[in-house]
């Protein structure tokens, strides 16, 4: 039997996972966000496609939205980018459109629930998995559980407070974690540091930035030693640092994942946050503690939708 | 005794004999100097309290670190004797000086300010020396007072006071009798108060040539302590300062709760004394010098003036012919100091205020110079630093730490503000030595403790045949360098230095001068080409504000005319950290020019000066090829919060592909509708002035 897993995001990525994690019939199109009824419309027929050409019988659907969904009643409560979602029920649709039982989730849950199936975070009973994206997401594994919090909103790690910086965040507070770290925000302070610091004139990212900067541009050039780049993403890494040590001190995991694009910068910043926890942790909760890069890289978010709507199944009450 | 050694010193006079025993002068036959040893007399080796007392007297006496009390340096007991091995002052007692007769005024003055300065110091520390006369205070041939044997002295502190109780035996008169207070006199519990009475009379003593108190034995003269008064002092010196009566009588009271309760109260008495109604500060030698010892001159005919005719203010010099003393000796002496005229030229530099360290009371440390490239070995960086502590103690508004306070430094790793704290000085002068014995640079920075910022760097180069001379020359062209010579600000001659770092230097010290040519300079040092540079000077333009205007306006019309764009840029930065409207219409030209930088750096500018008029301006150049402008441009926008921006900005969020705009956007968008129109501090002016 095979699950369908989506990950949803400006593209739709999607694929049908098997029982191991492995995926098959990888898919992506673009996300129609024009208006609800479009965005749901073209889930349905791209879903509906891969099902049908699917080599064994798809048992369910796993959908991860960038978003905060009330685990227990599917409804979308938020979904940034997306207008107009809250007048349809877009689980119901989605159900009786493709037949099968569909799970919608939060994408970091299911990262997070993919990294510890068959990811890095194999054989941990509290782990936590952290996505550097464009924005901030965070999946809880404690006790040998997705946690999802009261409404299923657990884990809005980007938006735990980080200092008191000016800037606003998508929700509305300041001084959020994900005004600092995330893929914009890095490419904003990029930007910025370019004008603060003259040395900065001979960044290999001057002509990039004359037309377009992106957080890989900036990630890469850190890879290659670009002095710009490694102080926005050491900048960076004392932020991220300083929050994870956070989560270490509350919940004694056992491991912290750190996925997304930004994590493509490599060991050098992978160095640094650990230097950073190591300054602000409590001792003790660090001696079983690691801090590792996920393995499933941007497949996690597949994989752990169709491990999850496999679970789902699995433990649903017989009709 | 004589000629006897005991441990490392050997005994070669004997000088004196006190209550607990005899006092030698001896030779610190390892340190090579002369000290003076007291020893506990064989008879009282014995006597448990003598032997408590006599170690007391020594830990008392060793906890009290003041240039006008003699240092103790050690306190032992070897092959069967107690001793106490003590600064040796040469010099004469107080007691010699006067011999019967009134000292001058000044030098009155200096003895018992450093006199009563000491005595503050150790009534802080809890200890009262409860044996104040002439005999225990010497005097060294400049005039330094070194308040000996605090023999008796008791400490106040309560917790300790039972142990000491029992040796001082409540009951039994301890001191000298012309020089004890009445409640001494009477055996009574004493406190501070006790030493007060005591300089009280001392002080008479000076200004008289008489003791206090006198009488045919003991009995008389204790009766005299405790009920009689002194004779007035200005019936036996017509010459007495005024105020002096008032100092005497305050402290001569006989009861301790009429008199001063402490000793800064009669130094503060003094000090007006001293100086009219202006506080002069403790002559140590330092900052303030001492005075001569010198007596007041006889004035012979004024013995025979009968009283009515003798002028009642005190200090008055009413007969001509005769010196006036007071007054114009202290003068005489300052004049004697700085030389006759024609034989030296007052140096006024070396009087006036010293700018380089803001404040109002200028302490500064000089610290012991690095090697950083030298072949100067150490004891010739001692002896250099002495030497520049010694020069600038010559700048009358300075207060120098002694080396003394400053040589545990030596190749101290840590940064200068952490030891400037350390010494409590508002800047430290620190340097490094580079050269050869006969060639030498030294590289000088002066350091505000407060803000780290430097005040001044200079470089001093010398080439002399023999190191002293190099010595000699390296103080004489720092000392020249803080005259100030007319030759030129050091800074300034560093702006072209071919060190970029130095150039940095440099530009860093102009932060404090209020020199228009310094300001020229900087908005020339626009043009250099190494980028650091140039952002130095923008930084230090920025730094002096409106002053800075004409210079940079001239300096931005320069370079975008000729096309320097490089110049340009950091003339916009200057122009924006200084943030005067003035620089508007230059500004939005710059915004349109085809160098990016220059562009951006001057949305960034107009956005820090948030003059609203360059708005429409700015939101054109939300459209810009050039992502930077339009980043630039989002963050003025953003700055000004004008909501008629709003708009532009919400189709940037939109449209802008590059997502560091967009999170830049959101952030402008965020901002002005936080914020009202008209409810910031930016101008509000809002016309469709065509201001190009």
């Amino acid at each position: 039997m095979l699950f369908l897993g989506a990950d949803i995001g400006r593209t739709t990525r999607f694929a049908l996972v098997d029982e191991t994690g492995r995926l098959h019939q990888q898919s992506r199109v673009p996300t129609d966000i024009r208006s609800g009824r479009a965005f749901v419309n073209g889930l349905i027929a791209a879903f509906r496609e891969a099902i049908e050409k699917a080599s064994a019988p798809v048992g369910a659907a796993g959908i991860g939205l960038p978003g905060l969904v009330d685990h227990h009643t599917q409804q979308i409560e938020v979904l940034t980018n997306f207008l107009n979602i809250s007048a349809i029920d877009l689980h119901g649709e989605c159900e009786r459109a493709l037949g099968i039982p569909v799970i919608f989730d939060n994408d970091a849950n299911l990262a997070a629930f993919a990294e510890w199936q068959c990811g890095a975070a194999q054989g941990a009973t509290d782990a936590v998995l952290i996505t550097l994206g464009r924005g901030i997401g965070c999946g809880l594994i404690l006790k040998g559980e997705l946690q999802r919090g009261a409404r299923g909103f657990a884990g809005e790690f980007g938006h735990t407070k980080i200092g008191n910086e000016p800037i606003e965040c998508s929700c509305g507070a300041s001084g959020c974690l994900e005004t600092v770290v995330s893929g914009p925000n890095i490419v904003r302070r990029t930007r910025e540091l370019l004008f603060l610091d003259p040395r900065f004139t001979h960044s290999t990212l001057v002509s990039k930035m004359r037309i377009k900067l992106t957080c890989e541009d900036v990630v890469d050039a850190a890879k290659f030693g670009d002095e710009l780049a490694r102080t926005v993403l050491e900048d960076t890494a004392r932020s991220l640092g300083i929050a994870i040590s956070n989560i270490i001190n509350l919940l004694n995991v056992e491991k912290v994942v750190l996925g997304g694009p930004v994590m493509g910068a490599g060991d050098f910043l992978l160095a640094s946050i650990r230097e950073e926890v190591a300054r602000n942790a409590f001792a003790p909760l660090l001696v079983r503690c690691s801090i590792v890069t996920g393995t499933l890289g941007n497949d996690a978010g597949m994989i752990g939708a169709g491990l999850l709507a496999k679970r789902e199944l699995e433990q649903a009450p017989p009709k | 005794m004589v000629g006897k050694t005991i441990r490392q010193y050997r005994i070669q006079e004997a000088i004196g004999k006190g209550g607990m025993g005899a006092v030698y002068k001896a030779l610190d036959t390892q340190l090579n100097r002369v000290v003076v040893l007291k020893l506990l007399s064989r008879e009282l080796l014995g006597h448990e309290k003598a032997r408590s007392r006599f170690l007391r007297e020594a830990r008392l006496a060793s906890a009290l670190d003041h240039p006008n009390i003699c240092t103790i340096y050690e306190i032992q007991e070897s092959e069967g004797f107690y001793y106490i091995a003590m600064q040796f002052v040469e010099g004469q007692t107080l007691k010699q000086a006067i011999n019967k007769r009134p000292l001058a005024n000044s030098t009155i003055l200096s003895i018992s300010l450093q006199f009563a300065d000491a005595l503050a110091m150790a009534h802080d520390r809890g200890i009262i020396h409860r044996d104040i006369k002439p005999q225990n205070i010497m005097l060294t041939p400049r005039g330094q007072v070194k308040v000996l044997d605090f023999g008796l002295a008791k400490s106040v502190d309560e917790s300790t006071a039972h142990l000491h109780a029992d040796l001082t035996e409540h009951g039994k008169t301890l001191g000298t009798p012309s020089y004890m207070s009445p409640e001494q006199a009477r055996s009574e519990r004493i406190d501070r108060r006790a030493d007060i009475f005591s300089f009280g009379t001392v002080l008479y003593e000076m200004v008289t040539g008489r003791k206090a108190f006198a009488g045919d034995n003991n009995v008389d003269i204790m009766y005299a302590v405790c009920n009689l008064e002194p004779k007035a002092v200005a019936e036996l010196n017509p010459n007495l300062l005024p105020g002096i009566q008032e100092i005497l009588t305050k402290a001569l009271a006989k009861d301790p709760a009429q008199r001063y309760q402490n000793m800064h109260e009669l130094l503060a008495d003094l000090k007006e004394v001293s100086s009219g109604s202006v506080q002069m500060t403790v002559p140590d030698g330092i900052h303030q010098p001492y005075a001569e010892v010198k007596r007041a001159p006889r004035n012979w005919f004024n013995q025979f003036i009968p009283s009515f005719l003798r002028k009642k203010k005190s200090g008055s010099s009413s007969i001509s012919g005769l010196d006036a003393g007071g007054l114009t000796d202290l003068s005489q002496t300052q004049a004697q100091r700085r030389g006759k005229p024609g034989e030296r030229t007052p140096d006024f530099s070396l009087h006036d205020d010293f700018p380089l360290i803001p404040g109002q009371h200028k302490t500064l440390a000089v610290l012991p110079f690095r090697n950083l490239a030298s072949q100067m070995d150490d004891a010739w960086r001692v002896s250099f630093l002495e030497a520049l502590i010694a020069e600038m103690t010559k700048f009358k508004a300075l207060t120098i730490r002694p080396s003394s306070a400053v040589l545990q430094y030596f190749d101290d790793p840590r940064n200068a503000t952490e030891i400037g704290r350390d010494l409590g000085v508002d800047a430290i002068l620190l340097g490094s030595l580079l050269g050869t014995e006969t060639r030498l640079r030294a590289v000088v920075q002066m350091i505000d403790i407060s803000s780290g910022s430097i005040l001044w760097a200079g470089k001093i180069d010398a080439e002399e045949s023999d190191s002293l001379r190099l010595q000699d020359a390296l103080c004489k062209g720092l000392l020249e360098h803080f005259k100030g010579k007319k030759e030129g600000n050091a800074a300034l001659d560093l702006l072209k230095d071919e060190s970029p770092d130095v150039r940095i230097d440099a530009i860093l010290a102009l932060k404090t001068s209020n020199d228009l040519t310094a300001l020229n300079e900087l908005a020339d040092a626009l043009k250099d080409p190494i980028l650091e540079v140039k952002s130095a000077a923008a930084e230090v333009l920025g730094y002096h504000g409106k002053n800075a205007t004409t210079a940079v306006l001239a300096a931005l019309d320069e370079s975008l005319g000729k096309r320097q764009f490089q110049t340009a840029r950091f003339g916009v930065r200057a122009a924006g950290i200084i943030g005067s409207t003035e620089f508007v219409p230059v500004l939005l030209d710059a915004l349109t020019c085809e160098d990016g930088f220059v562009a951006s750096e001057a949305a960034l500018a107009l956005g820090k000066i948030r003059d609203l008029r360059a708005c429409p301006d700015l939101i054109d150049a939300l459209q810009h090829k050039d992502a930077n402008v339009r980043f630039a441009a989002v963050q003025a926008l953003g700055n000004l919060a004008d909501p008629q921006a709003v708009s532009a900005l919400e189709t940037r969020l939109r449209d802008d592909s590059d997502e560091g705009i967009q999170a830049k956007a959101l952030w402008a968008i965020n901002r002005i509708r936080r914020k009202p129109f008209g409810t910031s501090t930016m101008t509000a002016i809002h016309t469709s002035t065509n201001l190009k």
